[in-house]
């Protein structure tokens, strides 16, 4: 459950009380997040509100509850609003198209930096079977009748620590079949046992997939970090493309095409009217997004006619660069998951039961 | 087994707590720490934990070189380890800052390829660079420092763990590791930061509190980082790339600088061969990227391309044009124009056009003439024996053209045989059997046939019988020339190859007259086979006049393989052209053009910088100015007033601008270092050797009207050489340096003139309004004083803000020409008598100080004057002869001559011809001064705007960041004092 604005509203007057919450007790409730288009928004729309609001609030205070998780939370704060203001900064100080291509490429930095992630996460899930996006909600709070109310929400992966991955969430029971009951109590790990070779009906299959799943924390984290960069690198270079001129001169005001009112009399008729030609001035804009962007990859690709060497082929080589750190990436990881249990395969067989004398 | 150890530990922990009450004789009372520092010093003995390997940062200056080399190398091994599989999430946390460094190279990386000169592009990493530098800095300054002034710690100081993390203490506000706080330094002693934040000292747990005030201050202090790093980021990076463009400029001048004298050297001693056959072919392979001989640039081949498939084929007009295009590629529209016209000319008339589908046309018609008149006939004389008759005929045509361009192209152009060479023009080919069918050949193709008995034919040399040559001559030739021999063979070859080939596949082209050859055969066949007799030849008649018919309807302009060889050399030499021209362009284009980053823009700059600096505008006069034109107009008239009204000031301003001016020259022309000669003389001689020995060769090539677009006609004076190529190339180089010198020294004779009127106003007033003759022409005007002042008020007008019309028009004196002669004399040759080298002494002071100016201190040389025959002169004297020049030419110049100004109005002036006077005359005007500085008062306004629309908000910024520190920690009177 994704906490509304006013639970946001009541954290922050808790922020600004001076109420000792050591002497509260809580109760902390994990709760995993199917990876769906909604949740990811939820999610994110949570964390980022609350970067914005709650957390700062607590933080200018000083407050005992500020962590880690809030800290590192806020680092959005600096993303978006540095973003916005290097935006601001180009159009202050260029006067052309370059201001606009300029705060393109910011936001095309953003967006190309989230979504090449899923680059290596789905080839990885899929050859692997461990989804390194698996979310899962952390909400604290205390009892409804302590005279203290705290109720704080945080929005983890479970595997966003290579040294504590949450394994707890891995199992049967935090998940639910289509029915609605909890899972064999194995179910995860004897998938990702299976997928990665180490057999099926392992008597612990958990503890031989654990090492498998820090193995992929550490390579996937790596790839991700190194890639979606190479990535918004990639994202900027696209923006800066003289192509996208066609974009802004179809965005700019005198492109728009006006409504005209004459052919409606009554008064919906020119509310449909204006609607459907609104539609169509946003469909026309989309339509010359596609095609630039198009257009804007093929120049980056091929480079200016003009010019040879390294001049011709920078784009070539950023492209190149953002798709090799992925494509290793992800098959570094995969290799290291399939790898791994060939190591382990020497010392046990892991169907015999072993005891130690 | 040996002691217990920790049972021995535990029995000497009564000793310990024995000596805590000697420690506790500290001025104040702090049980938790003395208990430790009191344990630490009586357990040293005992065998206890070893310590920890945890331990703070120095964070100084000294430390961070180090510090930076074990960042890298744990970084690397993060990397290392993280592809491996076995990173811990510290590590993993590194490979994000690894990721945004990658990032922000690549980027770098890329838009420096979008740039075109080293400025721009070292600018790319500039930004980068200082994008980074700012977000370590923004929290370092904002907030670091502030806070450890105010609350006397550092809530960034950072620490190594056990594990050999590098960390901040305060990151984690639920662990901050105050155990290695061990108060080895003031800043690491928890009692010296109590003390610090005020904590009182009386308190239980003191450091407990401490460290509570700690946590508090350093939470506060992060979040407020977070909040204002995306404000101040992007800010700081912005103003930190304008402050430093200057310097990036600078460097990226001099660096651009060194590059361009290099080049031009080295095409200086190409055009002039001074290298080595080595260093030339490399040079040509590497920077001109042209082959020896013919070009190898997509130009080249493109025009190549359009050659091959033109060749041997009837062409249009769109190929002629696509030959011209690409010959002339690069250059404007004339050059391409005269290219068509000279490949239309080396084409030459239209040709009978002929192949086999000929034969089989004309067998055609001609057979079905006969046949109508005669059927007995045309039984008689067959399709087939048409057909033959008319092929022979057309070989016969082009065989007979063969032979001739052998003569040309061959013999005339490798020897001296005119004899041999008049026997392959006038060889006779009439009854030649060139379809003979024999047992050698009975298997071959046609076009194989063909080709062996055209060479068999025409190749045929006795040496045991000359008579017996086909040509005659040609076997003496084999003994005495054989290379000749080998040439006209190659060419005979190569000649009956393309004849049965075009014959039978393309088309022929025959020379003029030659069509006769089908006429011949045809008659020889008819007269063999038909009857005498009137209706007979009335019938040759009529096949006749359809010969002729057909020989007119299919004639088209063709490209033989000769004049298609003429045009490859034309390209070469167009090719060679254009690459060293571009190289020369580049260099010029660096030295002089109104563009970004040339030296010239660079300077103009400067000058502007300085003169508005001198003339001490304030950012509101500036802002102000840049948009009201009459307001900078009379501010500068009032900010020059009072600058020369004073020696002093007058002096530095001349010589402060003068200066930044005389760098101009030392710029543009002097060599590197080991290298010689003057620069911008060397791009002129380029300039004029490209154009002479390409227009030349072309020239010999048969392009003459590309020659003459080239050259125009060329006689080695540049300025009569009007509409040529070599002339806007060269025109343009002086406009470009005369426009900027004339400029600079309108400035400067602006100066002088304002601080001569402003002695001879303080010389009147102080002798009570009467000067002598003498004292007033000291300073340039008349011994009247309202005179003297109208003469004043007209000749500021005139400096400041003077176009050319204002000269045609005579300053609007048309009816007053005593008057403007007053004037000419007064601004322009302020002397004390008619010897024009007898200046005044208010001007010779002016000229004195401008004199003196070097371009340092050290220097005992005048400045340089780039295209002056004496290389070096003083900029005083300079001075005057720029007014001499503006007195000579812009006194004479007039719309209409009129009698009263005639002595103004003479035509020779000591100028060349009538163009060089009017370039001279609109380059020695030069800008006028108030556009200069309204100009230069707009752009400073412009970039002021920038700055100031940004400046505010990180000031603010840093203001609330600052202020906020005042508010951290808030006093809590249970433990504060």
């Amino acid at each position: 459950m994704v906490p509304n604005v006013s639970q946001h509203s009541k954290s922050i007057q808790q922020a600004f009380s001076t109420v000792n919450y050591d002497n509260a007790e809580r109760k902390e409730k994990c709760e995993l997040k199917p990876n769906t288009l909604n949740n990811k928004i939820m999610s994110a729309y949570q964390k980022t509100t609350s970067a914005f609001t709650e957390y700062p609030a607590k933080g200018l205070m000083g407050s005992k509850k500020s962590n880690f998780y809030e800290f590192l939370a806020m680092g959005t704060v600096p993303y978006l609003v540095g973003s916005a203001m290097l935006m601001a900064v180009f159009n202050g100080a260029i006067k052309s198209t370059m201001g606009a291509k300029a705060a393109l490429g910011v936001l095309f930095y953003g967006v190309a930096k989230s979504v090449s992630k899923t680059l290596i996460s789905t080839p990885v899930k899929i050859a692997t079977g461990i989804d390194t996006e698996m979310a899962y909600q952390r909400e604290l709070s205390t009892d409804e009748n302590s005279p203290i109310q705290i109720h704080e929400i945080e929005q983890h992966k479970v595997m966003e620590s290579h040294d504590f991955p949450r394994y707890d969430m891995m199992y049967g029971e935090k998940m639910k079949d289509k029915n609605g009951n909890p899972l064999p109590h194995n179910y995860l790990f004897d998938k990702i046992a299976k997928k990665n070779g180490l057999g099926e009906d392992l008597p612990a299959s958990d503890t031989e997939v654990k090492p498998i799943i820090k193995d992929v924390i550490s390579r996937s984290n790596t790839a991700k970090s190194i890639s979606s960069y190479l990535w918004a690198a990639a994202g900027v270079t696209l923006a800066v493309q003289s192509s996208w001129n066609n974009f802004f001169r179809a965005m700019s005001k005198s492109n728009w095409h006006k409504y005209n009112p004459a052919n409606n009399n009554t008064f919906v008729g020119q509310i449909t009217g204006k609607v459907v030609n609104t539609a169509k001035n946003l469909g026309r804009i989309t339509r010359s997004f596609g095609n630039s962007f198009v257009d804007a990859a093929k120049e980056l690709y091929n480079g200016p006619a003009a010019k040879t060497g390294w001049n011709k082929h920078a784009g070539k080589a950023v492209l190149g660069a953002a798709l090799l750190s992925s494509v290793f990436g992800a098959i570094n990881t995969i290799y290291g998951a399939k790898t791994a249990v060939g190591q382990a395969k020497n010392v046990f067989d892991k169907k015999d039961k072993i005891t130690v004398q | 087994m040996g002691n217990n150890l920790i049972h021995n530990y535990l029995n000497n922990m009564n000793a310990t707590s024995q000596s805590q009450s000697k420690k506790s004789e500290r001025a104040y009372f702090s049980p938790v720490s003395s208990t430790i520092e009191a344990f630490d010093e009586e357990s040293d003995k005992l065998i206890k934990p070893l310590d920890g390997k945890g331990h703070l940062v120095n964070g100084d200056l000294v430390h961070m070189p180090k510090e930076f080399v074990r960042d890298t190398v744990y970084t690397t091994k993060a990397l290392a380890d993280g592809i491996r599989g076995k990173a811990n999430d510290h590590q993993l946390g590194k490979m994000n800052d690894l990721g945004l460094k990658l990032s922000g190279i690549a980027i770098a990386s890329y838009l420096m390829t979008k740039k075109s000169t080293p400025k721009t592009k070292a600018m790319e990493f500039v930004g980068f660079g200082a994008f980074l530098a700012s977000m370590s800095l923004w929290p370092k300054i904002a907030l670091e420092i502030p806070a450890r002034i105010i609350h006397g710690f550092n809530f960034r100081k950072q620490y190594i763990d056990e594990q050999g993390r590098k960390k901040y203490v305060s990151q984690d506000p639920n662990y901050i590791p105050f155990d290695l706080y061990k108060g080895d330094k003031k800043s690491e002693d928890l009692d010296v930061i109590g003390d610090r934040l005020g904590i009182k000292k009386d308190i239980p747990n003191r450091h407990e509190a401490v460290k509570e005030q700690m946590r508090k201050i350093s939470v506060q202090n992060n979040t407020l980082w977070m909040m204002t790093a995306g404000i101040a980021t992007p800010l700081m990076t912005a103003l930190a790339c304008n402050k430093a463009e200057p310097f990036i400029s600078s460097w990226a001048e001099k660096y651009t600088n060194k590059k361009v004298n290099k080049q031009i050297e080295d095409i200086d001693k190409y055009i002039n061969n001074q290298m080595d056959n080595t260093a030339r072919e490399n040079y040509e392979t590497k920077v001109l990227k042209i082959n020896t001989v013919q070009g190898s640039t997509q130009s080249a081949t493109e025009l190549e391309k359009t050659l091959n498939s033109v060749k041997g084929r009837v062409i249009n007009t769109d190929d002629i044009v696509k030959l011209s295009d690409s010959l002339a590629s690069g250059l404007d529209a004339e050059m391409k124009d005269a290219a068509r016209t000279d490949i239309e000319n080396l084409i030459g008339g239209k040709k009978y056009i002929a192949n086999s589908k000929t034969a089989d046309k004309l067998t055609e018609s001609i057979h079905s003439m006969i046949s109508a008149k005669d059927a007995k006939l045309a039984e008689k004389i067959t399709p087939e024996m048409l057909r033959a008759s008319a092929s022979q005929g057309i070989i016969q045509g082009a065989v007979r053209d063969l032979l001739t361009s052998v003569g040309f192209d061959v013999i005339d152009k490798n020897g001296n045989y005119p004899n041999v060479s008049k026997n392959f023009k006038c060889r006779e080919v009439k009854d030649l059997d060139f379809f003979k069918v024999t047992e050698e050949t009975k298997d071959m193709s046609p076009i194989d046939r063909l080709t062996h008995n055209i060479k068999s034919i025409v190749m045929k040399v006795n040496n045991s019988n000359k008579s017996e040559d086909f040509i005659s001559g040609m076997s003496d030739l084999e003994q005495g020339n054989r290379d000749l021999k080998f040439a006209i063979d190659a060419k005979l070859e190569q000649g009956a190859r393309a004849i049965a080939e075009n014959f039978y596949n393309g088309d022929l082209a025959i020379g003029e007259g030659r069509e006769n050859y089908v006429r011949q055969s045809i008659q020889k066949l008819y007269k063999e086979n038909a009857p005498r007799g009137p209706k007979y030849d009335k019938l040759f008649g009529t096949i006749a006049e359809t010969l002729s018919n057909e020989s007119k309807n299919s004639r088209g302009y063709v490209i033989t393989d000769s004049v298609a060889e003429t045009i490859k050399q034309a390209n070469a030499q167009m090719r060679r052209f254009s690459a060293v021209d571009n190289v020369l362009s580049d260099v010029a284009h660096f030295k002089v053009e109104k563009a970004p980053e040339t030296i010239v823009a660079n300077n103009w700059a400067k000058v502007s910088g300085t003169l508005v600096r001198e003339l001490g505008y304030t950012d509101k006069e500036i802002a102000r100015a840049a948009k009201d034109k009459n307001y900078s107009n009379q501010l500068l008239t009032e900010k020059l007033e009072k600058i020369c009204s004073d020696e002093e000031s007058y002096k530095k301003f001349i010589s402060n601008i003068a200066k930044d001016m005389i760098e101009l020259d030392e710029k543009i022309d002097a060599p590197n270092v080991n290298q010689t000669g003057r620069m911008l003389s060397k791009i002129e001689s380029g300039i004029v050797k490209n154009c002479t020995d390409t227009g030349n060769a072309l020239n010999e090539l048969g392009f003459s009207s590309m020659t003459e677009k080239m050259l125009s006609s060329y006689n080695g004076s540049v300025e009569m050489n009007t509409g040529s190529i070599l002339s806007s190339k060269i025109l343009r180089l002086h406009s470009r340096v005369d426009g900027v010198h004339s400029s600079y020294m309108r400035i400067l004779q602006t100066a002088d003139f304002f601080h001569r009127a402003n002695g001879y106003v303080t010389a009147l007033n102080a002798n009570g309004g009467h000067l002598d003759v003498a004292t007033a022409k000291s300073f340039g005007f008349e011994q009247d004083p309202t005179l003297s002042k109208e003469l004043i008020k007209k000749g500021k007008e005139l400096l400041l803000d003077a176009h050319t019309d204002e000269f045609y028009n005579k300053a609007g004196l048309h009816n007053n020409p005593a008057f403007f002669k007053n004037i000419m004399w007064s601004v322009y040759r302020p002397n004390i008598s008619d010897n024009v080298m007898h200046w005044g002494e208010a001007s010779s002071k002016t000229v004195d100080i401008l004199n003196s100016v070097k371009l340092d201190e050290n220097s005992t040389l005048s400045p340089r004057r780039v295209f002056d025959s004496r290389e070096r002169i003083p900029l005083g004297q300079k001075l005057q002869e720029h007014m001499n020049q503006m007195y000579n030419s812009f006194g004479s110049i007039a719309r209409k001559p009129l009698k009263a100004h005639k002595e103004y109005a003479k035509i020779d002036t000591g100028f060349g011809g009538a163009e060089a006077r009017a370039c001279k005359r609109f380059d020695l005007l030069g800008k006028t001064v108030t556009d200069f500085v309204h100009d230069t008062l707009k752009q400073k306004a412009n970039s002021n705007k920038w700055v100031k629309a940004f400046a505010p908000i990180l000031a603010t910024t840093f203001g609330i960041t600052l202020v906020s520190q005042f508010f951290f920690g808030k006093k809590d009177p249970d433990i504060k004092a």
